[in-house]
């Protein structure tokens, strides 16, 4: 070992170039490998996450979400399933938290007795639910995650003490009993937990298809046999009720990969970097398997005198692969700080608004796992650049290298080729990191330029929900309604404002299905669906949507006139291509009802969603004549956001004192937060690709440095016969050049592949700007050029004599 | 045809100089075969690379054919250079992964001449040396001497009129110096000027004039 650091340390510049090279490959991916651990590895902290499976919903062939299991079926299923050792159940459900501070409305889950302890969610103090604790009357007890509970009950310290004190949720009081990991939030990452109030008629509710159902694998079992066993036993529930089953299914799918998001855009941008990740360990492997290379053509001398005292090849070989592997480890050693520093940058440069929906982000770290990947890497990485390196020095002839003054030049043309195939693999793959990072850089600012138009910073955002204990009926919401547009309109500085259902650029909305008046109703998987929008008249003001044709709603449009609607010109050419649309009715299917409402207006398109490439096409409906109980409120107003915000909250509270609220925002911070991904994925990927430029720059330097120096010789020889800097200049550059532009063009083609095969990613990029992003090809040139053209420039500088008398 | 006058050459070690050429006065008319002998360390290589231009780093006059060479920047000096020098090293200091017939092309490439042209001027040297039989093979299938000889084919291909060879048959045993002494015997006597450096006063007898130099002083010419 201290033979092996010696050695190492006899070249310090190549050390350090191959320590950074090691550090920042080995350190980007431990630190990529620790957010894939936490966002698709291991996303939810469930002591049987390994083993525990979800149901999914399908009707017709459609996509229906995973809360779609009904109470019956439930019960008919956990009898049938032999490959299940336990099932479970929960019920999404929005509870509002009164008392103890501000109100507050939090994700929460009415869940099976059993819940805790089929999926293993640890708790931190109390205890979970108990067996019979189902039952009506018994339900009066909550569990709450770690954060709530501090965050309500801060003052008492301890998450312990939390337990046995009283929440207030929807008006009721609840014990707390027991306390959950933060990171063990399941379904949708719910704050509290109740106990499902299990009526008497339970197992008799065959059409209320609401339940989350989540069930165990008996050791052993595997996930395809319960799934043909639950496609049986569905089979024949389908059978036994066809009114309320045909057409529908139940597939059983892996929790973690549901979690993980396998096929979302959030896990496709983690694999991207995972990629970007592995690019640059693979450029930092190339740069010190050269400077391996070179060490080892430096040492032909120290090998033959080895061989001559008896080593054999091998042995040597297993030399400088014990040297690679120790530069692999000490590389590691310097990357892990890099590593945790990374982690930490990343953790904090995500806004809490998105990190909330991911449970594991705030125990994202540097942890044992990621140093065991750590130390996996460098062994592997160790052993990549040390196999050829390692392999040429069992090749050198002792004889030669022995012999007075030996009369060798140059190293042979094999090292040379592959020295410079080192080089255009570097540029290759720097290249489609930097194209990379650039369309992703660009894809952001084609999501920001898009609403830019809106002022999106002029317009202050607040969204609630109104209770169904509170406000049960829809006079009721009528009243608050009338209310709370009384206090906005109220309001100093504010220019126009709105009431509608979903914010837009929210973090969520609603699709829905219609049917059109005098066509027959489509199959499910045929339905047309549009974005329902339930708005006050003053939203399109607001929100700046342009009337085309017709009018736009009016408060004379009241729960007792007919029911009328405003669509954008998407809609009516989508839907009514050859007439027009003005005076028909259409209904959004929501439930049996058949709300028909005629169309008075046509609107223009207005994009709602950052993440879809166009506008969706949009049904207005007035809120006076359907009451959600979501509300938002959208102002727009030249005040500063800093009181206007404060003001909308009070507008409320006006109304309802206890009336929780979310979402106190401007636009900008919503649009910030929905792209707050993208951005950290655009940032991360700029940052790897300016590493790989580092990398090869440093990859290039050293290689140059190293012809320079190891044909100085020839060099000296060449000037003395007569050659010009010109030809040097070119003698110890051509070869790096010819597989610089290789790897360029290579990069340039994988490049614009990869901008293909990603190009659902990365959209709002058009092929012109992959064309204005090749320009970085030029950077990558100019940079590879400037990095090879420093070295050489010393071999312009010398004398032939000095050179002639270099070896 | 060379002209040194007042030629020093040294080295800066802190406050002190230390000096490898001491006013070196040398004159070398054209046609001469000069050998520069004295101990190791004297300054006879040092002294050869001044005159073959490739050491600037030096003070004093030096005049080629009445050009001042003091006054020419570095490329001037490499134009004159590749007119008027061929050189030849102790130890050949040929490409091993070139041929013979590319070796001895290799200073031709630095001269802008066609490749058509090359291929008959290196043609003509192969059949001049005698190694025809060898121009495919790599450096290391021929002997030293071959290797020399074809050191020399190099630097007499672009016809130069004066011939830079330092200790050229240094790493040669005597049969095959006596070889390259008797090839650079018949170059002088067809015109073409031969400074060499050499430890052997059997080298030295070839020619017709030695300069001596010891700790960077000119002893004396004979």
């Amino acid at each position: 070992m201290t033979k092996q650091l010696r050695s190492l340390a006899s070249s310090p510049l190549s050390l350090a170039a191959a320590l950074l090279a090691f550090a920042l490959g080995i350190g980007a991916n431990t630190a990529m490998y620790s957010i894939c651990s936490a966002l698709l590895f291991r996303p939810v902290e469930l002591g049987h996450l390994e083993r525990l499976v979800v149901f999914e919903s399908f009707l017709r062939g459609d996509h229906q979400g995973l809360f779609d299991v009904s109470p019956a079926d439930f019960t008919d299923l956990r009898g049938q399933l032999q490959s299940l050792e336990d099932l479970g159940f929960a019920e999404e459900w929005s509870a509002t938290i009164t008392r103890d501070g501000e109100p507050e409305q939090v994700s929460a889950a009415r869940v099976s007795a059993n819940w805790f302890g089929l999926t293993g969610a640890p708790l931190v103090a109390g205890r979970a639910f108990l067996p019979g604790e189902n039952a009506p009357g018994r339900t009066r007890i909550a569990v709450v995650t770690e954060g709530l509970a501090l965050r309500r009950f801060g003052a008492q310290k301890t998450t312990a003490s939390v337990v046995g004190q009283q929440i207030r949720l929807d008006g009721e009081d609840h014990m707390i009993v027991g306390v959950l990991r933060e990171t063990a939030r399941l379904p949708n990452f719910a704050r509290v937990y109740v106990p499902y109030s299990q009526a008497a008629d339970f197992a008799h509710q065959r059409t209320a298809f609401e339940l989350y159902t989540v069930g165990r694998l008996r050791g052993g079992a595997s996930l395809s046999t319960a799934q043909a066993e639950l496609g049986a036993a569905f089979r024949r529930l389908a059978e036994q009720f066809p009114a309320s089953h045909q057409g529908r299914s139940l597939v059983l799918v892996s929790l973690k990969e549901r979690i993980a998001g396998t096929n979302d855009l959030a896990a496709s941008y983690v694999r991207l970097l995972l990629f970007a990740t592995g690019f640059v360990l693979l450029i930092a492997c190339a740069n010190v398997t050269n400077l391996q290379l070179a060490r080892i053509t430096g040492r032909a001398r120290e090998f033959a005198i080895r061989s001559a005292l008896g080593a054999n090849p091998w042995r040597i070989a297993g030399l400088v692969l014990s040297e690679s592997l120790l530069l692999a480890l000490l590389g590691s050693l310097v990357g892990i700080p890099f590593a945790m520093w990374a982690v930490e940058g990343m953790k904090r440069m995500l806004p809490s608004e998105i990190w909330q929906y991911i449970p594991m982000w705030p125990e994202l770290s540097v942890n044992w796992t990621a140093l065991g990947v750590t130390l996996g890497l460098s062994v592997l990485a160790g052993f990549a650049t040390a196999f050829w390196p390692a392999w040429q020095s069992t090749r050198s002839d002792a004889q030669e290298s022995l012999r007075e003054g030996g009369r060798s030049m140059s190293s042979s043309r094999s090292r040379q080729w592959f020295r410079g195939a080192m080089i255009g693999v570097q540029m290759m793959l720097a290249l489609v990191l930097l194209i990379g990072a650039g369309l992703m850089v660009r894809g952001t600012q084609v999501l920001f330029e898009r609403f830019a138009a809106w002022q999106p910073e002029k317009v202050g955002t607040l969204q609630l929900v109104l209770p169904r204990t509170k406000y049960p009926d829809p006079p009721l919401r009528g009243n608050f309604i009338r209310k709370l547009e009384e206090q906005l309109a109220a309001l100093p500085a504010r220019q126009d404002f709105g009431l509608v259902n979903f914010i837009p650029l929210g973090d969520s909305m609603s699709i829905v299905p219609f049917a059109v008046e005098g066509r027959p109703e489509a199959r499910a998987a045929e339905q047309l669906a549009a974005n329902n929008l339930i708005v006050s008249p003053g939203y399109f003001a607001a929100m700046q949507v342009q009337l085309r044709s017709g009018r736009l709603l009016a408060s004379t449009d009241g729960a007792e006139t007919d029911p009328v609607c405003v669509v954008d010109e998407r809609f009516a050419a989508d839907v009514f291509p050859n007439e027009p649309a003005l005076g028909r009715r259409i209904s959004p299917l929501l439930d049996d009802s058949r709300p028909w409402c005629r169309i008075v207006g046509i609107v223009a398109n207005k994009d709602h969603n950052p993440w879809e490439r166009s506008s969706r096409r949009t049904l207005y409906r007035a809120m006076a004549q359907v009451q959600p109980r979501l509300l938002s409120v959208v102002v727009r107003t030249d005040a500063p956001m800093e009181t206007m915000l404060p003001a909308l909250k009070q507008a409320v509270y006006a109304v309802d004192p206890e009336q929780p609220v979310r979402m106190l925002y401007s636009q900008q911070d919503l649009l910030d937060q929905a792209l707050a991904g993208m951005k950290l994925v655009a940032l991360m990927m700029s940052v790897l690709g300016l590493i790989a430029l580092l990398l090869s720059a440093v990859g290039i330097f050293s290689v140059v440095s190293y012809v320079v120096s190891e044909r100085t010789s020839e060099i000296g020889m060449r000037m003395a016969m007569g050659a010009s800097e010109w030809d040097i200049l070119r003698l110890v550059s051509h070869q790096t050049l010819l597989m610089l532009g290789l790897g360029l063009a290579l990069g340039l083609g994988l490049g614009f592949a990869l901008a293909q095969l990603f190009r659902g990613l990365i959209w709002g990029v058009s092929s012109r700007d992959f064309l204005s992003l090749a320009s970085v090809s030029l950077l990558l040139a100019l940079v590879g050029g400037l990095a090879m053209y420093l070295p050489a420039r010393r071999a312009l500088r010398l004398d032939p004599m000095q050179a002639l008398r270099h070896d | 045809m060379i002209d040194l006058r007042n030629v020093e050459k040294y080295y800066q070690h802190g406050p002190a100089k230390s000096f490898v050429l001491r006013r070196v006065n040398v004159e070398i008319k054209e046609g001469e075969f000069v050998s520069i002998m004295g101990p190791s360390g004297a300054g006879k290589s040092t002294l050869l690379y001044v005159i073959g231009m490739h050491d600037t780093d030096w003070t004093g006059e030096y005049y080629l054919m009445g050009q001042a060479i003091h006054k020419l920047g570095r490329k001037e000096r490499n134009e004159l250079y590749k007119a008027n020098f061929g050189f030849v090293f102790q130890s050949y200091h040929l490409l091993d992964n070139l041929t013979v017939a590319e070796n001895i092309e290799m200073p031709l490439t630095y001269r802008n001449i066609k490749k058509s042209e090359r291929e008959a001027i290196v043609a003509d040297i192969l059949d001049r040396f005698q190694i025809v039989g060898k121009k495919d093979l790599f450096p290391n299938q021929l002997s030293g001497g071959q290797q020399q000889l074809v050191g020399v084919a190099r630097a007499m291909v672009a016809n130069p009129k004066v011939i830079l060879a330092d200790e050229p048959t240094g790493n040669l045993h005597s049969s095959q110096g006596k070889e390259i002494m008797e090839m650079f015997k018949r170059l002088n006597d067809q015109g073409t000027t031969i400074i060499q450096v050499t430890h052997s006063e059997a080298n030295a007898a070839y020619g017709n004039r030695v300069i001596e130099i010891r700790d960077g002083w000119i002893e004396g010419a004979s």
